[in-house]
């Protein structure tokens, strides 16, 4: 079934342009993971590696030392490798 | 106010300047070369107030032209034939980035065989990219055209780039008395370029060049330029009409020339538009009830205009000094789709002529008009290559 | 004169990419761009060419925070070119980068690249290199090593992969007279002090960074660092800079590695024979040896 549309000229509004910056906080790609990072927080030594280098600035940095935004980690395991004290391991995500 | 004499380049040239560009990519290419020399000397004089850009390509001068009208400026350039066509894949994006660049186009032959004389196919490849095309017949218009572009580009109802054609060698390279209007005239019709439709500010962040890759995104955009274009009638419209009142200089979307008791009309683009107009006033003279309607606007393509004018005619010549390879005449098969719903259509023929920098002479317009009516009472519209 | 980042703690916290990018999982190239912002700072303003990472910002969403310019593929140079000119027009001072793929630098657009060198328009130019066109696929260009399996250079009964080996193009951009230099996400303080020097130099640079490509090369995607730094460690990707024609070497590890532990975690290499790593293994050295050259001839 094919419909007629009517646009009208929405001036600035028509323009390719996206303004809302870092609205891509709302996808969820979290969803592609199938293994989660879990820390240790007792062997960490807050060296900043796992939070430089998370491809989606998933790590927040605090205190206590990272806090991973479980939103969006994809699952990639990087921080785990590169951890240098094996302070991350990657455990199957359990979902139904 | 100068009265000057000036080539068709100089006096493009003076439109970029009095227009106050504040950025200007270039490459060099016949014919238009001279435009750029001569805003270069005016730079290196102190006299221009514009950023001058070589570039390394003509790709990489609309390139820079989309990052320099993407920033927040204002931006001129001018290519030919070649150049053109290796900047047409930057062509869409720039109108669907909906950026207000002006270029000047000085209309030349495609290669392969090579000419660096003037027809009009480089020009009309455009007429899928979005841009606002307008085609000059004198070295005046092309100076008045390039001062009203900046203003129908940036006009908050169009948003879209714009190129002035000028023809190559004939009005390029040739001098013609030209009025060249005062800064103060045009900073009172043109005001500075301030966007915000799209800008690149650190302190305001936004993106430009997304991907859409949702359909009805995409088309959207899409239907937004064409929209865009739509508006692009009245607003050229009315641009015209502030035009005649600061400088007394009259121009529309067409120009009708002893159109009104008309029964044969001729119709022409760029500068064998004079050449026709003066054969018509002889064949006037003669008793002869021919006229002329010189399509000066592209696109938007002024369906209205057309139509209106020409149903009256009986017999309809177009001229084209261009060629589609395997349709013949570019301009007489948009011309005929304007006249498609009347009732008593007139018989239209497509004359291809000029190819290459071939040049028109005045009694080849009286034979044309003899061959149209050969057929009207033929009654049958014929393409030909005289 | 710029911010050196002595230790992972002076890495400065603002983030100007987030999450939520349609990107491959562990992909470092994303990284790369997270690393260079982290690094320059808030006043920048970025041109991408064509490429995988022209992906991020689809219509609605962006994960960036700064402006962002896409026009086309071979043109990252000559727009970023405009934006420089046109900001010193507006009298406003950003810091503007390209980043794009080794495709769009390489081959179709080492003509703008090297235009905006020439003209010495004040624009860091960084190329992360996937050694292919990884967002059509991820088939051959001119920076795809020797006997790499690409989708257009796929070994079979005739054929060994790509036999045609990579050109320099750091080394090119360096015959430019500008700054040009090799990093790696396996060396991030280098990495985002070569960044930092060059948005100080406010003239053009070219920083090539080697991104390791999940799907292209064909390894597991939590090893990116891992292959990064064994590309170093063996001297296959080497880190070096050159300023004003001369090459400093940053990284000379104490013992060089073999290739073929580098080779061996990739997919695209699966292919190969003995013999073909001990042909690898022989171009490495002779690059290796030949940098080393260059750098102690300019030292006298």
């Amino acid at each position: 079934m094919i419909e007629e549309h009517k646009i009208g000229y929405d001036g600035e509004k028509g323009v390719p342009v996206i303004r809302n910056m870092g609205n891509a906080i709302k996808v969820h790609t979290g969803l592609w993971r199938t293994d989660r990072p879990t820390i240790d927080y007792g062997k960490c030594i807050k060296c900043k590696l796992c939070y430089l280098y998370c491809p989606v600035t998933a790590y927040k940095w605090t205190k206590k030392g990272p806090i991973c935004n479980y939103y969006f980690c994809k699952g990639c395991g990087i921080c785990s490798e590169e951890c240098p004290v094996k302070a991350i391991s990657m455990v199957k995500e359990e979902r139904c | 106010m100068l009265n000057e004499f000036l080539t068709g380049n100089e006096a493009v040239a003076w439109g970029a300047k009095l227009a106050r560009t504040q950025y200007i990519p270039n490459y060099p290419i016949t014919p238009q070369t001279e435009i750029i020399e001569t805003l270069a000397q005016w730079q290196a004089d102190g006299q221009l107030e514009a950023d001058f850009c070589s570039m390394d390509s003509e790709h990489s001068v609309m390139s820079a032209a989309i990052g320099g009208s993407a920033t927040g400026v204002r931006v001129f350039t001018a290519t030919s034939s070649q150049g053109l066509e290796l900047m047409h894949e930057m062509m869409y994006i720039a109108s669907g980035l909906r950026l207000p660049i002006v270029m000047v186009n000085c209309s030349r032959g495609l290669s392969a065989p090579i000419t660096l004389l003037c027809d009009h196919n480089d020009y009309l490849g455009l007429r899928d990219t979005g841009w606002i095309m307008i085609n000059a017949q004198n070295n005046q218009e092309a100076l008045d055209s390039t001062i009203m572009a900046f203003k129908i580009s940036e006009s908050k109802d169009v948003l879209l780039p714009s190129v002035v054609n000028m023809d190559g060698y004939v009005l390029s390279y040739t001098m013609e008395p030209t009025i060249v209007p005062s800064q103060s005239e045009v900073d009172r019709f043109l005001p500075p370029y301030r966007p915000s439709h799209a800008f690149l500010d650190t302190r305001k962040p936004m993106v430009q060049g997304v991907a859409a890759l949702i359909p009805d995104d995409y088309t959207y955009f899409r239907k937004q330029v064409h929209k865009a274009q739509l508006n692009a009638k009245h607003v050229i419209e009315k641009t015209c009409v502030q035009w005649h009142k600061a400088t007394g200089r009259h121009y529309g979307l067409v120009e009708k020339y002893m159109l009104e008791d008309a029964e044969i009309a001729i119709v022409t683009q760029g500068s064998i538009s004079t050449t026709a107009k003066a054969e018509v006033q002889e064949m006037r003279k003669k008793g002869m009830k021919v006229g002329l309607l010189r399509l000066r606007v592209m696109r938007p393509l002024p369906k209205e205009e057309i139509r209106n004018t020409l149903k009256e005619m009986e017999g309809v010549a177009v001229i084209d000094k261009n060629l589609a390879p395997g349709l013949g005449g570019i301009a007489h098969s948009e011309i005929r789709d304007c006249l498609y719903d009347i009732e008593e259509q007139p018989i239209m023929s497509s004359f291809v002529m000029g190819l290459g920098g071939k040049t028109e002479e005045m009694k080849q317009f009286a034979q044309i008009v003899d061959m149209m009516k050969k057929d009207m009472i033929d009654k049958r519209g014929r393409v030909r290559f005289v | 004169m710029y911010n050196e980042l002595k230790t992972l703690k002076d890495i400065p916290e603002e983030d100007f990419l987030t999450g939520g990018s349609p990107t491959c999982s562990g992909c470092p190239a994303e990284m790369g761009l997270k690393m260079a912002l982290k690094a320059l700072g808030k006043n920048t303003i970025v041109v991408n060419s064509s490429s995988c990472m022209s992906l991020l910002c689809n219509y609605p969403y962006t994960p960036l925070k700064v402006p962002w310019l896409h026009s086309a593929i071979e043109n990252a140079a000559a727009t970023a070119t405009g934006i420089v000119r046109a900001l010193k027009i507006l009298n406003r001072h950003s810091t503007v980068i390209c980043y794009a793929g080794d495709g769009a630098t390489y081959d179709i657009g080492i003509g703008s690249l090297s235009g905006m060198a020439a003209r010495g328009d004040p624009v860091l130019y960084i190329c992360y290199n996937n050694a292919t066109y990884a967002n059509t696929g991820g088939q051959w260009d001119t920076a795809t090593p020797f006997l790499a399996n690409t989708k257009t250079t796929p070994p079979g009964k005739y054929s060994k992969g790509n036999l045609i080996p990579p050109k320099n193009m750091i080394k090119i951009m360096g015959a430019h007279g500008i700054y040009a230099a090799s990093a790696s996400p396996a060396y991030p303080l280098d990495y985002m002090n070569k960044v930092r020097k060059a948005q100080a130099m406010n003239a053009p640079a070219y920083i090539e960074y080697f991104s390791p490509c999940v799907p292209g090369w064909g390894y597991k995607e939590s090893l990116g660092v891992k292959v990064a730094k064994l590309a170093t460690e063996t001297c296959f990707w080497p880190l070096y800079e050159i300023e004003n024609n001369k090459i400093t070497i940053n990284y000379k590890p104490t013992q060089m590695r073999p290739v073929k532990e580098f080779l061996e975690l990739q997919d695209r290499y699966r292919h190969l024979t003995d013999y073909d790593i001990s042909v690898i293994q022989g171009l490495v050295n002779s690059d290796w040896k030949e940098l080393l050259g260059g750098e102690s001839c300019k030292k006298t």
